[in-house]
């Protein structure tokens, strides 16, 4: 993946981030977070193209309100549900790149492949939880957000982050336990042969 | 904070198959995703919305910015304009007037506005128009005909110039409700204000208009033909002229030229790629795809 500059800003409260730096700063947080709300791959170049140009015409993000990662995340949940709900999923299309995650850091054939199946069983169990609670069990459990940036870059109450990562936690929990009994040894898991796979079109 | 839970990944009361491969989730890399690509069209298309957005609401701009009196003026010079414009008349055409009254902060973005020539006065005061929405060049896309539906609010007498006072007040509620926010239509450019209502509701809805979905398009052409690259250097070159043709004036000019040589490099069509090298270098020598330039030409040697 090609870094694009810094990726690091030293902001500070007041400072004002325009489209250009925060997409510097984030684009790969709003790609991460647009794959695990269940973004499929090819989509994802438009959909952060529609994130950051959401984020221009807001004027940009001025440090205090929340921090830019739940800012953005913010808009890349609308942007995504609003996508979804168009079906707007165009046919696959041999020549469009496909934005996937991977196991970072070199390792074994097996250690990859061990991984790979972990990130699908994630994968899995997140798609069976809401829309909602998918936002900010990701945030929250897999991104390292506090609950109260959580709650100030969705626009939600505190209280609705907890209640909404309390049931978050315990509907993941059990998916995953059901796809861990479900999985007889550590061979290949397809994602799409997963029970609940897929199934997040709740949205 | 301190209130929030533990996360599942450090509760040692958690499932330890549950805590492994949420650790795993937590080290993952991006594959696939070009993220200088991105930034190219994104600024692209920040530039573009923004020139688009200029014809639109240029007097909505305006008005919010110069205030209330700023506003009535601007209706007056029009209604003075279109009174006087069957005749000859020395003076500036109305925007050049009103715009040099508004405070500083629009210094910058208004570039100056000369006098039209005495012989002819409406004709003048379209075209001053013209240059004034043209904030850039980039402003000359596929899909914008900024200047043109500006000027045409100032074609004809003075009731059409009367009507330039709608989308000024229609702006300042815009910029009250959003304090330092940018302007944010970027519709199809008209002056008429029900568009203008239109690309307001707009402002916190995902970005759909044509002009977008045109760089968007070239962008993604573009950025299939950088993918090609390296696999299928024939068929990138094929979607760079294919973007070449689509979009003569697109915003990824100088990055397609760029993947067009690198694959006359890699399809060892020499003197074709040195032709366009020269072309390119003399134009974008000091860009971002120079260095990629000079690598393949090197590479070549």
């Amino acid at each position: 993946m090609k870094r694009v500059g810094s990726s690091k800003l030293n902001a500070v409260t007041g400072e004002h981030l325009d489209a250009e730096a925060l997409y510097r700063a984030h684009a790969d947080f709003v790609a991460r977070f647009l794959l695990r709300l269940g973004a499929h791959g090819q989509d994802v170049p438009d959909l952060l193209q529609e994130v950051f140009l959401v984020a221009h015409r807001r004027g940009g993000f001025t440090m205090g309100r929340a921090k830019p990662t739940t800012w953005l995340a913010e808009i890349s949940f609308r942007v995504f549900s609003d996508r979804r709900k168009k079906s707007r999923r165009k046919l696959e299309d041999a020549d469009t790149e496909s934005v996937t995650m991977a196991p970072s850091g070199a390792s074994s054939p097996s250690e990859r492949a061990e991984k790979r199946e972990a990130l699908a069983r994630v994968q899995s169990a997140l798609d069976t939880l809401t829309p909602e609670k998918r936002a900010v069990f990701i945030l929250y459990e897999l991104e390292g957000e506090s609950c109260d940036n959580i709650a100030s870059g969705l626009g939600i109450p505190v209280g609705t982050v907890y209640s909404r990562l309390h049931s978050a936690r315990r509907d993941f929990a059990r998916a995953h336990e059901r796809l861990v009994d479900d999985t007889p040894s550590a061979n290949g898991l397809p994602s799409n042969a997963v029970p609940g796979a897929r199934a997040g079109a709740r949205a | 904070m301190n209130s929030d839970p533990i996360r599942l990944l450090d509760d040692p009361t958690a499932a330890s198959g549950l805590r492994g491969d949420l650790q795993h989730a937590t080290d993952v890399q991006l594959q696939g995703l070009d993220l200088t690509a991105g930034l190219t069209s994104l600024q692209a298309a920040t530039i573009t919305a923004a020139a688009s957005s200029a014809g639109l609401s240029t007097m909505a701009k305006v008005g919010a910015k110069v205030g209330i009196g700023a506003v009535v003026a601007v209706g007056a010079v029009a209604l003075w304009l279109g009174v006087r414009s069957p005749e000859s008349s020395p003076e500036p055409a109305p925007v050049a007037v009103a715009i040099p009254a508004g405070p500083g902060a629009w210094a910058p973005q208004v570039p100056p506005v000369e006098a039209p020539p005495p012989e002819e006065p409406a004709e003048g005061a379209a075209h001053d128009t013209k240059t004034f929405v043209e904030p850039a060049p980039l402003a000359e896309t596929d899909a914008a005909p900024v200047p043109v539906s500006s000027a045409s609010a100032l074609e004809g007498p003075a009731l059409e110039g009367m009507a330039l006072e709608v989308p000024a007040l229609d702006g300042m509620e815009e910029t009250a409700a959003k304090p330092g926010g940018e302007a944010t239509s970027s519709g199809e450019p008209t002056a008429r204000r029900r568009k203008a209502k239109i690309s307001r509701a707009d402002t916190t809805e995902p970005v759909k208009p044509t002009l977008d979905d045109s760089v968007l398009r070239e962008a993604r052409m573009v950025a299939k033909a950088r993918s090609q690259l390296s696999r299928d250097p024939q068929r990138a070159l094929a979607l760079v002229q294919q973007a070449e043709k689509e979009f003569p004036y697109g915003q990824l000019v100088e990055e397609r030229r760029a993947i067009a040589i690198q694959a006359l490099v890699a399809l060892g069509r020499k003197d074709e790629a040195h032709r366009q090298a020269d072309a390119f270098l003399a134009r974008y020598g000091r860009g971002a795809h120079a260095a990629a330039v000079r690598r393949a030409l090197d590479g070549m040697k």
